[in-house]
């Protein structure tokens, strides 16, 4: 008898024991994971472990600012939090602090509740001071323009934010995973495996330019532990040998499928291909002027119109980018501007108009001859970085079909720097990405003639234009709605009323998974891609 | 031999100053700021005038060329190749961090390719226009053709991906070699191979040889006693250069399975203008020749005694 004078059968004793234990195993097996595809209801079942493709260690040869990344950027293997997070939409969302402006050029972080280290002890706001003094100096990409002393605590888990110049956008820029919550005394430079963050997963071990493991953080202080035990990121710099080791099954999905070869890797049986929204843009920015003022032959209106109506969008996606993009005015991921979007229009392909406006312009041409005027010859010098000489060719070739003799010049790293700082060049291909939730982010670097580069004296409308008035409210804009409208209109009057810069393409980055990889949600920003809610079917 | 290794040597220093200088003044004439350069990449944002100036003071980028020359020698002589534009670390360290990796495939890649090479190019010389001689030398000349970078891919689709025998890439165990040093080794098999051959069989028709065979000697003993090392001594030359290639890193190999050595290191040091990285390895390769070249000199002396005896004054007895 107990104590409440009731005999309780031992069968039945057992039984709700049998059935407790039961149950505690099925929880350890993985949480039911529900997402868009029916499949995806099923969750994980086996050995929770991933490994992925990825091109060749971006932390190798690298500068010691580079190195201070690992393992956040640019590959981002989910390990630490930022301040603020950048959204699938470019919004910015709390990450493991809460952001908000207080006046004055200075912002307010907050500590989420309970955020903690992957040791298990808690995050202070000391702590976050160190994290932004450690990942400023040298300054990180996106820092805002943070220095040694702008950030000072205030209490236990709070710290405040104080550019060292005026510069209202900090939140939307911060969550640039560059910068990272660090517990004092992490070193990612000296060792990234000794090195503690909050995130919902840890480093195992780093073997440069062979592969990358981490391991799920048990004490992860978020809603949900990351359903992986373990990922491996291993480094394949040639891209063909990247997919022939999915093909092998040495490893279970692939960052970054090359077009060349993408219908090779989607006609493996058992591969999946899922494309990321919108995160970049093949563009090419236009030269105006040398960096010494003298000026080029587009700084034309009408030329550069001609040049922006003589690309046919439409070919360059289904022709040379497979269909594998799509046909944007924007400079931007449109994402970025949200319900403004739809204010920038672009110029459209129009060969006639082309030719009508050269015409105009003086620049005349006998039969398919290139075009002259006052006996010298209508030539663009085509550079380009990031892109492959594809879509350079791609270019030079359109521009040819209405009289421009456009010369492509292909440059290594040191000369294409000197080339974009001297202004030796009339259009600059390149492919810029949106990795902040900035959405003036590449307006104000590039075109804006304060900017602190000698790319933006080159390509800028200049100096008491509408657009550098635009970019001056901008910069002090408190309001989001109201940013992303001003950020719509400058974007409007750069690339319909300016030209100043042509869209080729948004593009999309393209992953390759065997399918029994789920839950993987491609992010636009490939800097900002998550893998917590990765799980496999074994 | 000391004497003979010494003068060797006196005529291969000049050589390496030669090469030195050269390689030098091409750094130094490329287009392209590296101060610049190399502090956009630190800073993320374009450098200031002033950070220009102080990074070019500190990184002797004002001095006189002769002046920059004559440092780059001197510390080179003392095994310092300079500090990595990129990394900050010191090129020494950096190329040797990386030479394990290459000498990994490099060394049995060299072995593999020399002594299946000699193999091969004996029988194919005993066996002078048999099926076996006229197959082996169009196998080898078939690989040696190919792209070396096409060779690895059809190796990869063969022996991983159809056969399942062994991974694509990557750096671990055993079965990790397998692939680059295979590619290697049948790269620059035919070589050895036909030059085995083609000068085993001028000394077969010697009359040394002639006179061994009269005298009734074994064709086994007058191919592997007499007339192999006579027939090495250019074999020894190639070999040498082949060897000496590998160890300098080889950059399709390396990147196509993703292999961690000096050659993938080196090309995206100069895409980077990463000046020092690019001399100092000029430097370290020829240096590795000059080293390799001796070797071979004195691996001569003891194939053909007359080549040590050939400098010696007084005539005969």
């Amino acid at each position: 008898m107990n104590r409440l004078g009731n005999r309780l059968p031992a069968r039945a004793l057992v039984g709700v024991l049998a059935l407790a234990l039961l149950a505690t195993a099925c929880a350890d097996n993985g949480t039911q994971q529900t997402g868009g595809q029916g499949q995806e209801n099923l969750g994980p079942t086996g050995r929770q472990e991933l490994i992925v493709g990825v091109a060749a260690d971006p932390w190798v040869d690298s500068s010691e600012g580079d190195k201070k990344r690992k393992p956040n950027y640019p590959l981002n293997a989910d390990v630490c939090d930022t301040l603020v997070q950048l959204m699938p939409d470019f919004s910015v969302a709390p990450m493991a602090t809460q952001a908000q402006y207080v006046g004055n050029n200075t912002f307010r972080f907050t500590l989420q509740p309970g955020v903690r280290f992957s040791d298990g002890t808690p995050v202070t706001a000391e702590d976050l001071k160190y994290s932004v003094d450690y990942t400023t100096q040298p300054p990180a990409i996106g820092s805002g323009f943070i220095g040694r002393d702008s950030a000072r605590v205030v209490d236990e888990r709070t710290i405040e934010i104080t550019p060292t110049v005026d510069n209202l956008r900090l939140i939307e820029q911060i969550n640039h995973p560059s910068l990272v919550v660090l517990k004092p005394g992490s070193d990612p430079l000296a060792n990234v495996v000794t090195s503690v963050c909050t995130g919902p997963f840890k480093v195992e071990r780093y073997t440069p330019q062979q592969e990358l493991v981490v391991v799920r953080n048990t004490n992860y202080w978020g809603p949900q532990q990351a359903l992986l035990d373990r990922i491996t990121f291993k480094f394949y710099p040639d891209d063909a040998t990247r997919a022939l080791a999915l093909q092998n099954n040495e490893v279970d999905m692939i960052q970054d499928v090359p077009l060349s070869i993408l219908r090779s890797v989607e006609a493996q049986p058992g591969v999946k291909i899922v494309r990321a929204p919108v995160g970049n843009t093949t563009m090419f920015y236009i030269a105006r002027r040398t960096s010494t003022g003298e000026e080029r032959i587009l700084n034309d209106p009408l030329v550069r119109r001609a040049v922006a109506h003589s690309i046919d969008r439409n070919a360059y996606v289904n022709g040379v980018l497979g269909g594998n993009a799509e046909v944007i005015p924007h400079v931007a991921p449109p994402a970025v501007l949200g319900e403004f979007a739809n204010m920038v229009q672009g110029v459209p392909f129009n060969r006639q108009e082309a030719a009508r406006l050269l015409d105009q312009a003086g620049w005349t041409r006998q039969g398919d001859a290139v075009r002259t005027k006052g006996g010298q010859p209508l030539r663009v010098k085509i550079i380009y970085d990031r892109v492959d000489l594809t879509t350079a060719e791609f270019v030079q070739g359109q521009l040819r079909a209405v009289g421009f003799d456009a010369q492509i010049a292909q440059l290594d790293a040191g000369a294409y720097r000197d080339a974009t700082s001297t202004g030796d060049y009339d259009i600059d291909i390149s492919l810029p990405n949106q990795n902040d939730g900035n959405p003036a982010f590449l307006l104000a670097l590039r075109w804006y003639s304060k900017a602190t580069g000698a790319n933006a004296r080159i390509i800028s409308p200049g100096p008491n234009t509408r657009y550098e008035a635009m970019i001056d409210s901008i910069l002090v804009e408190p309001d989001a709605t109201e940013l992303r409208r001003k950020s719509a209109e400058a974007m409007r009057e750069l690339v319909d009323v300016e030209v100043g810069g042509v869209v080729l393409a948004g593009g999309y980055r393209v992953y390759a998974l065997k399918d029994k990889v789920h839950g993987f949600e491609a992010h636009p920003s490939s800097t900002n891609q998550r893998w917590r809610t990765v799980y496999v079917r074994n | 031999m000391l004497t003979f290794a010494a003068r060797r040597l006196l005529v291969l220093i000049p050589t390496w100053l030669g090469l030195s200088l050269f390689a030098f003044t091409l750094s130094s004439l490329s287009p392209g700021d590296p101060a610049e350069l190399i502090l956009n990449r630190e800073l993320n944002e374009p450098p200031t005038p002033e950070q220009l100036a102080e990074f070019r003071e500190r990184h002797g980028l004002n001095n006189p060329f002769v002046v920059q020359y004559g440092g780059f020698v001197m510390d080179s002589l003392r095994g310092d190749l300079g500090i990595s534009f990129r990394s900050g670390q010191p090129v020494r360290q950096e190329i040797s961090t990386r030479m394990g990796p290459t000498l990994q495939i490099a060394l049995p890649a060299f072995a593999t390719s020399v002594v299946l090479a000699v193999a091969f190019g004996v029988v194919a010389a005993l066996k002078r226009n048999s099926f076996g001689d006229h197959l082996s030398r169009g196998a080898a000349l078939l690989f040696e053709s190919m792209p070396s970078f096409a060779l690895a891919y059809l190796l990869i689709i063969v022996l991983s991906i159809q056969l399942g025998l062994l991974p694509v890439a990557g750096r671990g165990g055993l079965r990790y070699l397998v692939l680059p040093v295979l590619t290697l080794t049948l790269a620059t098999l035919a070589t050895t191979m036909r030059l085995t051959r083609s000068s085993l069989l001028d000394v077969l028709a010697t009359p040394y040889i002639r006179t061994a065979r009269a005298m009734g000697l074994r064709q086994r003993r007058i191919v592997l006693s007499l007339a192999l090392r006579n027939a090495l001594i250019p074999v020894v030359t190639v070999a040498g250069l082949i060897l000496a290639g590998f160890v300098t890193g080889t950059v399709i190999v390396e990147t196509v399975f993703a292999w961690p050595g000096v050659g993938q290191y080196v090309v995206s040091a100069v895409f980077a203008r990463d000046y020092p990285v690019v001399t100092g390895f000029v430097i370290f390769t020829g240096t590795v020749f000059v080293v390799v070249n001796l070797a071979v000199d004195l691996l001569y002396t003891r194939l053909d005694p007359r080549v040590r005896f050939s400098g010696r004054s007084g005539g005969g007895r």
